[in-house]
């Protein structure tokens, strides 16, 4: 869906092309939480997700150049976020894969809770590793539809695909995962 | 395994990772590392900017003085051997080529500008083609060899300055051409084959033109030179205005070339002493090595062609 671009010269969109750090820490107040949440989900691994938080925020001042209006600031650094998280996604793997490795599990970020909260834990742990065995393009589509319950039309849009290529890559991802859930016994 | 399972997982991650939820002081501090890292990349291309501005001024300026003093080709060649750039793959004009001698450096390989003396010159075409002696001094219209005709001695090439670049740039037109203007006594073609005992005749002195249209007037009739001598390729008319060049600016930086030219229009035209006589100053290395191996060859096979 295009939306007007604020075209004002005190607009946020021309303080970044103008490179004002002010305007690249009102952006990060603004949308941060969003972005790093996509990455959590996308990567899977915390630190993997700050430091790609990290490298688009720093890429804003040139990276918005290429921003035309055709959809809103926060979906346009998504894919941003999505074509930068290619290096990041394989440090995330390989990362999670050396722990499993070394057979001890990251530490938890809350406090063990009851039952149901450990569970559900346990469930998007599990929903992480079977991830890794997706290709990114998979893996990013089922992120934002599943996941962040995105429309197929604003997928299409971050991820610069048409909405059948979406729909597609959707269906590949769901059965792949569930072959991948259920060689893991998750019930 | 069913769909609810997959949806519940991703339910299980969606709030796993909640926006919501996560830790303020991280937050805080994932800021401030982006803020200095967009700032240290701003300082650091303010820097380069600071760096690059006045040697991109000084460069720039240096140029305009260049083009204005008329060194722009001794700046272009001299900027040609910093960058390691080859003289034989530019398609640069020939002016701009000029020799090295000029700066007391040794002449390049033989290059396509400069073509090899072994494919240059070969003696036996030069006998062969070489004008049976004829008592009567030939008419004026014989004297300027049809450029079809077999009669060069020399193979089409072997002009020294860049064919390359001669035959891609496009000739001016008969408006745009500056004036070919020969000095009142530059020496007349017919008077010169008529000369039964032609003497070398350094090109004649002629008056400077002033001094501040000198540049561009000499440039003009060297580049009207090289037009009759490289796309014309009418000797006769070439030769009057090589020496109308030199006669122009005989102090000029295009002056081994315009010799040079000078005298392989010499040996087209056939008129071997005064054509001896020019290459003579090449081969004893007056000019340093530019053309020595080709006037040399040049000489040895005129020699041939006599004997």
């Amino acid at each position: 869906m295009p939306v007007e671009l604020d075209a004002r010269p005190d607009s946020l969109v021309e303080r970044l092309r103008r490179g004002e750090v002010s305007a690249v820490g009102a952006c990060y107040d603004a949308h941060h939480g969003a972005i790093l949440a996509f990455a959590r989900r996308l990567l899977g691994d915390d630190d993997a997700a700050q430091d790609l938080v990290h490298d688009v925020f720093v890429e804003l001042p040139r990276a918005i150049r290429s921003f035309e209006g055709h959809s809103t600031l926060r979906t346009w650094l998504v894919s941003v976020a999505l074509n930068m998280a290619r290096h990041h996604v394989r440090s995330a793997i390989r990362r999670r894969a050396a722990i499993e490795r070394f057979g001890r599990e990251p530490e938890a970020a809350a406090p063990q809770g009851p039952e149901g909260e450990a569970s559900r834990r346990e469930l998007g742990a599990a929903l992480s590793r079977a991830l890794d065995t997706l290709p990114l393009d998979q893996r990013a589509t089922f992120v934002l539809c599943d996941v962040e319950e995105r429309a197929s039309p604003e997928v299409a849009v971050i991820t610069g695909v048409p909405e059948a290529t979406v729909r597609t890559r959707l269906f590949h991802a769901r059965r792949k995962l569930r072959e991948a859930l259920s060689r893991e016994g998750v019930r | 395994m069913s769909d609810d399972l997959l949806r519940r997982a991703a339910d299980a991650l969606r709030e796993e990772t909640d926006p919501d939820a996560r830790d303020p002081a991280m937050d805080r501090a994932l800021r401030r590392r982006v803020l200095a890292t967009v700032a240290e990349r701003q300082r650091l291309r303010a820097r380069r900017l600071s760096l690059l501005l006045p040697i991109a001024a000084v460069f720039v300026a240096s140029l305009a003085v260049a083009a204005a003093t008329g060194a722009f080709p001794e700046a272009v060649d001299a900027l040609r051997d910093v960058l390691g750039l080859g003289h034989e793959a530019t398609l640069t004009p020939a002016w701009e080529t000029a020799p090295r001698t000029t700066r007391g450096a040794p002449s390049a390989a033989p290059s396509p500008v400069h073509p090899a003396p072994g494919r240059e010159v070969d003696p036996a075409p030069v006998a062969a083609v070489e004008p049976p002696p004829v008592p009567a001094p030939p008419a004026p219209a014989a004297i300027d060899p049809d450029p079809a005709q077999p009669l060069p001695r020399l193979p089409p090439d072997l002009p020294p300055t860049a064919p390359r670049a001669t035959a891609l740039r496009k000739p001016p037109s008969a408006s745009s051409r500056p004036p070919m203007a020969p000095p009142p006594d530059a020496p007349a073609q017919p008077t010169e084959a008529a000369s039964p005992t032609p003497q070398p005749s350094p090109p004649p002195a002629a008056p400077s033109p002033a001094p501040s249209s000198r540049p561009d007037s000499a440039l003009a009739l060297f580049r009207e030179a090289q037009r009759l001598h490289h796309t014309e390729r009418s000797w006769s008319r070439a030769l009057v205005a090589w020496n109308a060049y030199l006669a122009a600016a005989p102090d000029g930086v295009l002056v081994p070339e315009a010799r040079w030219s000078r005298a392989i229009c010499l040996v087209r035209l056939g008129r071997k002493a005064e054509a001896r006589a020019a290459l003579e100053p090449f081969a004893r290395g007056a000019s340093g090595s530019y053309r020595q191996t080709e006037a040399r060859e040049l000489l040895d096979a005129l020699d041939v062609g006599e004997h």
